[in-house]
């Protein structure tokens, strides 16, 4: 999965939560070939990481690469309102994404939950891991929302609630270290729920290695890997080679 | 009318050979931009069908969906498209649900107890197990042996999935397709004559996906 941060206006890549703009919709279909890219990726992920994040802007821009890219798209950001949300499935989003709407606003969660469907909707858990191995669940701005690994009582909430869940590792993010694996055990709780792995991915070898954890459904990076040249399609052969059962795909149609 | 249609990109090189007129109902939940956005790629002739009265002039049907199956059916009956999706199947138009609007297709769905669906294909809508689960991502669709009315796969290929519920035929002959899912066979595709449904989306399936759109703008089948 490729995760692209927007801003309302332009793209970023994220560097331990920290943002290094790439450009608007014009300059990625020219430098990064979105379009191109997205025939080695199976989902495409965008999340609006301003404050003032309107859905209003951000559905006009989503409706910018659905209208090229055919495969599913994801969003978070900015949904404070079903109407947001609404906005933003007209717009072409598949999914949509809540991180800490999750713990303060459930109430807005299980109503897209009862419009679009359980599997319409993606938790996001931002986590860090101290040196003695216990997790925090913080907010995007590393606020700390939770203590410790989930416990049942949190998956009897969350688990009707989302259809899967982004372990997103604060630490790792933006360092092109890998992911920190030996952190699942932490989220046993939730397992109910499929996993998706992101932060820290810089090689297609860390790629290939979460997604052979069964633990794991998915790999999303917004890393430089998936930035520079060939790291999606190097990191999509390295998947195969280790034996990674991946989705194949036939080239879309001539227009 | 169609207020989508002409939003994709410019330069539809094989809209003029793709000049059947398909109707994509509108009924005001789903994924309509998605699917917008495929049948323009594919250069289809399609207009959104938001009225009963329009239905009749549409060659061909989709009913696109993503949602809740009660939401869906109130919606569909709140802007009177039920009876004229009916007639229309009776009438022998080809018509294509995708996901939520292959569950349509049957007659009940688990999601919403007691709310009857549309019941052109014989089939109940249930929970896939375990109970709490969804299935999301791409899974690979094979040939089904009772194949239906569904032009066979030449081979297995890789289609998008997202749901919580799917379609079991009262019938093996109108099971078109199955993807193996936590260890079980689940329908991907059923057909019935010019009744066709599948659970996964064809507009996020890359190109074997907008393939599928592109056979049924064209010709009014399902063929994988």
């Amino acid at each position: 999965m490729l995760g692209l941060l927007f801003d309302g206006q332009n793209f970023f890549l994220s560097r331990n939560f920290r943002l290094q703009r790439l450009g608007n919709l014009a300059w990625l279909r020219t430098n990064f070939q979105i379009f191109q890219l997205a025939s080695f990726v199976d989902e495409i992920v965008v999340f609006h990481v301003a404050r003032s994040a309107d859905s209003e802007s951000f559905g006009h821009a989503l409706q910018g690469l659905a209208e090229e890219i055919f495969v599913p798209l994801s969003v978070g950001g900015g949904i404070r309102r079903l109407e947001d949300a609404d906005r933003l499935f007209r717009a072409g989003a598949d999914r949509v994404m809540f991180s800490e709407m999750l713990w303060s606003n459930q109430t807005l969660v299980e109503a897209v939950r009862d419009k679009y469907g359980k599997q319409a909707v993606v938790g996001v858990m931002n986590f860090t891991s101290s040196e003695d191995g216990e997790i925090a669940i913080r907010s995007a701005g590393r606020a700390k929302l939770g203590f410790g690994s989930p416990s049942a009582r949190d998956a009897e909430e969350l688990v009707p609630l989302v259809g899967e869940l982004v372990l997103q590792s604060i630490d790792r993010d933006g360092t092109g270290h890998g992911y920190p694996l030996g952190d699942l055990g932490k989220f046993s709780a939730l397992a109910e729920l499929p996993w998706i792995a992101s932060g820290g991915f810089g090689l297609p070898e860390h790629v290939a290695q979460a997604l052979l954890d069964e633990r794991l459904q998915a790999a999303l990076t917004s890393n430089l890997l998936a930035f520079v040249g060939t790291g999606l399609e190097l990191a999509r052969l390295e998947a195969a080679r280790s034996a990674v059962d991946l989705a194949e795909w036939e080239t879309l149609p001539e227009r | 009318m169609n207020k989508l249609r002409g939003t994709g990109p410019p330069g539809l090189s094989s809209g003029s050979s793709f000049v059947q007129s398909l109707g994509v109902v509108d009924y005001g939940v789903g994924n309509m931009r998605s699917v917008a956005n495929a049948l323009n790629r594919v250069g289809a002739d399609w207009e959104v069908a938001r009225h009963p009265g329009e239905l009749t002039r549409f060659q061909r049907l989709l009913l696109p969906g993503v949602g809740a199956f009660g939401s869906a059916m109130a919606s569909l009956a709140g802007n009177g498209l039920t009876d004229s999706i009916m007639d229309a199947a009776d009438a022998g138009v080809p018509i294509l649900g995708i996901c939520l609007g292959m569950q349509l297709l049957s007659e009940q769905s688990d999601e919403s107890p007691g709310v009857l669906g549309l019941g052109l294909i014989a089939a109940q809508t249930k929970t896939i197990t375990p109970g709490m689960a969804t299935n999301t991502g791409f899974r690979r669709v094979r040939l089904s042996s009772g194949g239906g009315d569904a032009i066979p796969l030449t081979r297995e290929k890789d289609f998008y999935f997202n749901h919580s519920f799917h379609v079991v035929p009262a019938m093996p002959d109108l099971i078109s397709a199955t993807f193996q899912w936590n260890q079980q066979e689940v329908v991907a595709a059923v057909s019935s004559r010019n009744i066709f449904g599948v659970q996964f989306h064809p507009e996020k399936s890359q190109g074997q996906g907008l393939a599928v759109l592109r056979k049924f703008a064209n010709d009014g089948v399902l063929q994988l």
